[in-house]
């Protein structure tokens, strides 16, 4: 077959019609057809308060935040002879702790010794010991007791030689 | 209750945007023949066939969700892939299918008097070509998609789509014994 034939073979399948298909089909693509659109238009008036409401939002809250921090700094900056105190008293941090009595304590939980054997066969003894670190800071002034407990592993090669 | 409301809404299709339903009416008048005709060369039930166009085309839209309708090759990609899901689940339904399908004989072109025996034809001649040339020649000649729609349709280059369309009009001339 040649281009030409090929060609007047394709313009004769044209020509042919499909059958229309079953109406019952085209019943039930209709009933299923999603109506998107609708959906939007008929909640616009709410969905657009809810946008217009979020736009507020995000301007407004920013603004308000603006808003304060520039009086706060026009009242503690422009007027400094004006009383102040109740900005300080609720911006002032909590007084540090004074520690007037501190106390570390070390206590021994086990010990027990521990043989290797390095790669050239030669034994290696370890010293393994386990540490309670106890460290007690107190203030008696404000009432506070701080108390922190730490668990420490120890392990300690010994030669030979020392025994 | 509002929710309940808006999904009663959705699947009735009562209230509706006349602008938008014209433009649906007239997309599935335009297309649902080629889409069918499709389906049909894919499955070997007629009521596969019709399940795969509405599967595909509702799935399309709600997929697209834009004003416009879906791409066709979209839609055309749909009915293929879905097809080959069918086939793979209902494969040991087949010969049963194949049986009720001679039985049935849908008719696939719309003859008039004269041309009863030929488009009788065409549809055997069609219904014995291999599916690959089969799909390209439906998309492409009665689908009226270009060689670029037709390979994201099938998933296949656009220079193959083009060869198996050739090669698929010369054996389908074949088949039709001159008869074109």
């Amino acid at each position: 077959m040649n281009d030409e034939q090929i060609e007047h073979f394709e313009a004769e399948l044209r020509l042919v019609k499909l059958a229309e298909p079953p109406p019952a089909l085209l019943t039930r693509i209709e009933k299923l057809r999603p109506v998107q659109k609708v959906q939007y238009s008929e909640q616009s008036s709410t969905h657009s308060e809810i946008i217009s409401l979020s736009l507020l939002f995000r301007w407004l809250i920013p603004a308000a935040a603006l808003l304060v921090a520039g009086l706060m700094v026009w009242r503690s900056g422009l007027l400094p002879f004006q009383d102040v105190s109740w900005l300080r008293s609720a911006a002032a941090p909590p007084p540090p702790v004074k520690a007037d009595d501190v106390q570390i304590d070390q206590e021994l939980i086990t010990s027990f010794d521990a043989v290797a054997k390095m790669p050239d066969g030669e034994p290696v003894r370890f010293r393994c010991r386990k540490w309670m670190d106890n460290v007690v800071v107190s203030d008696r002034r404000s009432g506070l007791v701080l108390q922190e407990r730490t668990p420490r592993f120890e392990v300690v090669p010994v030669g030979y030689e020392t025994y | 209750m509002a929710t309940l409301q808006q999904c009663n809404r959705v699947n009735s299709g009562s209230e509706d945007d006349p602008t938008e339903h014209k433009d649906w009416e007239r997309w599935l008048e335009s297309h649902a023949r080629g889409l069918l005709f499709f389906a049909r060369q894919q499955t070997r039930c007629e009521q596969d066939a019709q399940d795969l166009v509405q599967d595909a085309v509702v799935e399309c839209w709600k997929r697209h969700s834009g004003d416009s309708p879906p791409p066709l090759s979209l839609v055309y990609a749909t009915i293929r892939r879905r097809a080959i899901d069918l086939a793979r689940k209902d494969e040991r339904r087949a010969g049963r299918e194949a049986a009720v399908l001679r039985e049935e004989q849908q008719i696939w072109f719309d003859s008039g008097v004269e041309e009863r025996e030929r488009d009788r034809l065409l549809q055997e001649a069609m219904n014995n070509l291999p599916l690959i040339y089969r799909e390209v020649v439906a998309l492409k000649v009665w689908g009226g998609l270009s060689f670029a729609e037709i390979a994201a349709a099938l998933e296949v280059p656009a220079n193959t789509a083009a060869s198996r369309y050739r090669y698929g009009l010369v054996e389908l001339r074949k088949l039709t014994k001159g008869r074109f």
